[in-house]
């Protein structure tokens, strides 16, 4: 009896921190290897590194806590960074051009709610078609040539490249979006709601809550994600790039999926995106800093991803994800 | 027959059909207040399908549905729950992952500023389901980790805390062990006192027989008997279930 408590009770430690356990690992053995790694501005480093992930993944992690998913993302965020930079260019207006970015992302957002949630399309196929039509029209606009900001104003700039003292700005932009994200997702009636349909569908709508409408919502959120993040995503690159964003896929499914191991009982949880993010983020940094050829290191993050899920199966728990 | 002159609930000819399937013919239904009705059929006459058109999930092909004598339309189930009627689905309709108190408030959160009352609604689900005489150890626990049983008192407790007018229960003995069996019996009971109206659904007749006061036969998606509990007993009801007998439902 009291062994078999001990033992339910180090189960249950692991499978809310095993992956927070298993991220202070790979953390220490990075620290070993670089005298760099280990330092405050390594810290702030990461910390602007993994913004731009950590916003468009708690974006996606809506549509994921609804049992969706969202393919189009990283060819979304590529439209929205081509058209933010050439609608700046032509009409030097900030409100005007982010005005642009935020209507590409809610555009996708709103097709892909259209076909998933009222048209019932898979959400996969769906989503993963718009992020083709998305990619074309990008290629189309671009020509497939970058877009470089002619003169863009100090402000914009800021918004991916200042500091507030030594803190980068897009790491504000993301705690900011991080607070709002966990609010929303843990603390109101919507988040309550999307975890509902995401568990059991039928049981959201035996209770009366409008699935559809809310599964529309989750995909506007993913999109309107898209859109910040191109803002910060533009002003970094001071231009408007063909390939931009298109990393964001895996990564952000990445950063969701070690989410679903962490602190829930296997849906993604905003704070959960977070530390997802930070991983993922934390292994491009350390592995750079080592030298490891970029090839590796997706090699390595599939690895990692790999083994954080079979840790949580092995552990019993419930998997929630489905692709189709 | 004691017929009231306008029912709480009345049916009319209600048809719905899914694809090829034809799950209900024509069949009337009327429930007063204050009234235990039995819904027996076998598997697959139909009795869900009734209810889930009474609590609003499915619109009906065909007919019409009165409370108190006026027509109503259910635009969906959040609809017929604001118009008293709640319902204990054959499947329970909870979400696996969520606690007692998340899966109670389902649909109907106490918030303020917006935001939940996490602790609030804690304490009233606690409060709910102790009032149905059920010992629960663990409040906190995703109910995916809860017995069949603790599962089935999570979803009648849901529905009896809207304070509704209309109680229907989808076999909500279907998972309980003897001793529960008779505290759901006791709890429609008590609901009857209270002027509740109650659909119970079960395959076990005995229980049917024991604490309804109506009983109505569905067969193949048709009404094919509406008696008072105290005429029948479980040959006849039996007789109509699987047989060619068809009683007090003419016209
Ligand atoms: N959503 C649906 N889609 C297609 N067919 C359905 C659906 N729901 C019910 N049916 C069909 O309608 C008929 C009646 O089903 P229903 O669930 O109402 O039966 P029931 O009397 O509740 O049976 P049981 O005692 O097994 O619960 C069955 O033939 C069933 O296959
Ligand atoms: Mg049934």
């Amino acid at each position: 009896m009291a062994i078999s408590t001990t033992t339910n009770r180090i189960k249950r430690f692991i499978r809310h921190y095993g992956t927070v356990v298993g991220a202070v690992l790979i953390f220490a053995v990075f620290a070993l290897s670089s005298p760099y790694f280990f330092t405050i501005e390594n810290f702030l480093l990461i910390l602007k590194q993994m913004s731009m992930l950590a916003i468009v993944s708690l974006g996606f992690s809506f549509v994921m806590a609804a049992g969706g998913f969202d393919m189009s993302i990283g060819y979304a965020m590529g439209l929205a960074n081509v058209i933010l930079a050439s609608t700046l260019n032509t009409t030097s207006n900030l409100i005007v051009a982010i005005g642009a970015a935020l209507g590409v992302g809610l555009g996708v957002g709103f097709i892909n709610g259209l076909l998933v949630a009222y048209l019932h399309l898979p959400d996969f196929i769906a989503t993963f078609a718009v992020g083709s039509i998305t990619f074309g029209a990008k290629m189309l606009y671009s020509g497939g040539h970058p877009i470089f900001l002619h003169n863009p104003s100090s402000i914009f700039l800021a918004m991916g490249q200042g500091y507030a003292g030594p803190i980068p700005m897009p790491a504000i932009i993301m705690l900011v979006i991080l607070v709002i994200a966990v609010l929303v997702l843990h603390r109101t009636k919507f988040g309550r709601h999307i975890y509902a349909i995401g568990g059991n569908p039928m049981a959201a709508l035996y209770a009366g809550i409008n699935v559809r409408r809310n599964r529309f919502y989750t995909f506007l959120i993913s999109g309107l994600s898209v859109g910040v993040t191109s803002i910060v995503l533009t002003s970094r690159l001071g231009s408007g790039q063909p390939q931009a964003g298109e990393n964001f896929l895996l990564d952000a499914i990445s950063a969701c999926f070690l989410s679903t191991t962490m602190f829930g009982e296997g849906e993604p949880t905003g704070s959960g995106v977070f530390v997802g993010a930070f991983i993922i983020t934390m292994l491009n940094n350390g592995l750079t800093m080592l030298n490891v050829p970029y090839q590796m290191q997706f090699i390595t993050k599939g690895v990692v991803v790999i083994l954080a899920v079979l840790l949580s199966v092995l552990l019993g728990r419930r998997i929630q994800i489905r692709l189709l | 027959m004691t017929e009231q002159a306008t029912p709480l609930i009345h049916m009319e000819r209600i048809t719905k059909h899914f694809g090829g399937i034809q799950a209900l013919s024509e069949v009337d239904f009327h429930l007063n207040a204050s009234e235990i009705v039995g819904l027996v059929g076998d598997n697959g006459a139909g009795k869900s399908t009734l209810i889930k058109v009474l609590s609003g999930v499915y619109s009906p092909n065909e007919g019409s549905i009165y409370i108190n004598g006026k027509k109503v339309r259910f635009e969906g189930p959040r609809h017929a729950k604001e118009l008293g009627i709640e319902t204990v689905h054959q499947d329970r309709g909870l979400v696996p992952g969520f606690q007692v108190a998340a899966n109670l408030f389902l649909g109907r959160e106490k918030t303020r500023f917006g935001l939940l009352r996490l602790r609030y609604m804690d304490q009233l689900a606690r409060e709910s389901v102790e009032s149905l005489g059920i010992e629960m150890q663990s409040f906190r626990a995703p109910v995916m980790n809860m017995s069949g049983g603790q599962q089935q008192t999570v979803a009648v407790a849901r529905a009896l805390s809207a304070n509704p007018k209309v109680v229907i229960l989808d076999e909500p003995t279907a998972a309980l062990a003897i001793k529960e069996v008779g505290k759901v019996l006791d709890v429609m009971r008590r609901l009857r006192e209270h002027g509740v109206a109650v659909v119970f659904i079960s395959h076990v007749l005995p229980e049917i027989l024991l604490v309804t006061d109506r009983i109505v036969v569905l067969r193949r998606g048709q009404k094919v008997g509406d008696l008072m509990t105290r005429d029948s007993d479980q040959d006849l009801v039996v007789k109509l279930m699987i047989g060619t007998e068809v009683v007090g439902c003419a016209g």
